[in-house]
């Protein structure tokens, strides 16, 4: 169980990001992870809810897409997806693959707005 | 300025695998193969390694850093035989770089020739962590069974070699060679398999001319010209 590692990570990602857009409030976390990720969407969602509310983004919320364990063949060039993690290429049969997709937590982007808004005005 | 949306396509471990290129490339200099090993509680990381510094007999310098949810009993074991530092975890289900270079710090050691990370026994989280070895090493015990491959693939696929443990019980467990070992060439063609017994002696000098080779394959990148 290392999502909360995983976790604390990703708040060190997102407000590096957020900080390239100056004074924001984080308001939404997109990840991708695949079957190599060695992370389960519910148990990372449940360790996002728990940090969160003490983190630099308490406003977050996390949404997580699972995305399919790719590969690129470097014998013949084509690109496959990898099921039941047998990693052979169906076209030529080489074995020799590189990962393309799947196998990391991958930061996807955030959703942000202006941390002091515009001050309404009373009619 | 409104509510927008920044992309980025960063991997989340992307720091930590920086820091642990960098811990590498250190250790690389000064000569030293990491070894990083994996497994479930059990398979025989320590006896592995009590047997690997009993082949070399004093010949190869090494060290040990081992890690544990709560004791130094695999650490009291090694110290005999190299130096070695405990890294406990305090119940945490793997290392992580920060923990290995404390422990490094704390060896006091010259540089060694082999520098052994027995992970936390737990074939998912470590895994995931890249501690800054040259190699990372599982080892599959023959009482787990061969079907574990394709049931703990990332620790598989992200693995140089296989070590398959306790085959002096072979004649006693439903455990066929073959089986763990074209299931663990499935999800890593490229993996090295090294049948061992700690108990009989059988594969531990073939793992220890492995480790050699590696150490060998190490100090001749190493005097390679590096591109700027």
């Amino acid at each position: 169980m290392h999502e909360y590692s995983l976790v604390r990570a990703l708040f060190g990602e997102v407000d590096k990001l957020a900080a390239t857009a100056g004074e924001v409030l984080v308001k939404e976390v997109r990840v991708q992870v695949g079957p190599l990720s060695a992370v389960e969407p519910l148990l990372l969602c449940s360790a996002f809810t728990n940090l969160v509310p003490r983190s630099s983004i308490p406003d977050a919320e996390l949404i997580v897409t699972e995305v399919p364990l790719t590969a690129e063949c470097l014998a013949c060039g084509h690109g496959c997806e990898i099921i039941g993690f047998r990693f052979r290429c169906p076209r030529c049969e080489s074995t020799r693959l590189r990962v393309t997709g799947g196998d990391i937590m991958l930061l996807e982007s955030i959703t942000v707005e202006p941390r002091h808004a515009a001050p309404e005005i009373l009619s | 300025m409104n509510v927008h949306t920044i992309h980025a396509s960063r991997d989340v471990m992307a720091d930590a695998k920086a820091a642990a290129a960098k811990f590498r490339d250190e250790r690389s200099r000064a000569g030293t193969l990491v070894v990083n090993l994996l497994s479930s509680p059990g398979a025989g990381k320590t006896s592995l390694l009590e047997a690997t510094a009993r082949h070399f007999n004093a010949r190869r310098s090494m060290a040990a850093l081992v890690g544990d949810l709560a004791t130094d009993r695999d650490a009291q074991r090694l110290v005999r035989w190299m130096p070695a530092v405990q890294l406990t975890t305090g119940g945490a289900c793997h290392l992580e770089l920060p923990l290995v270079e404390r422990g490094y710090e704390a060896l006091e050691t010259d540089a060694v020739s082999f520098l052994f990370i027995e992970n936390v026994g737990n074939l998912v989280c470590p895994s995931s962590h890249d501690l800054g070895e040259h190699l990372r090493v599982v080892v599959l015990s023959t009482t787990e069974g061969d079907d574990k491959p394709g049931k703990y693939p990332k620790a598989f696929r992200t693995s140089q070699a296989l070590v398959i443990s306790k085959t002096d019980l072979l004649p006693y467990v439903p455990f066929s060679l073959d089986a763990a070992t074209k299931d663990a060439r499935l999800i890593q063609p490229e993996i090295a398999v090294l049948p061992t017994s700690t108990i009989n002696g059988e594969g531990i000098a073939a793992w220890c001319e492995f480790l050699e080779a590696q150490h060998i394959c190490l100090m001749n990148s190493r005097d390679e010209p590096t591109n700027p």
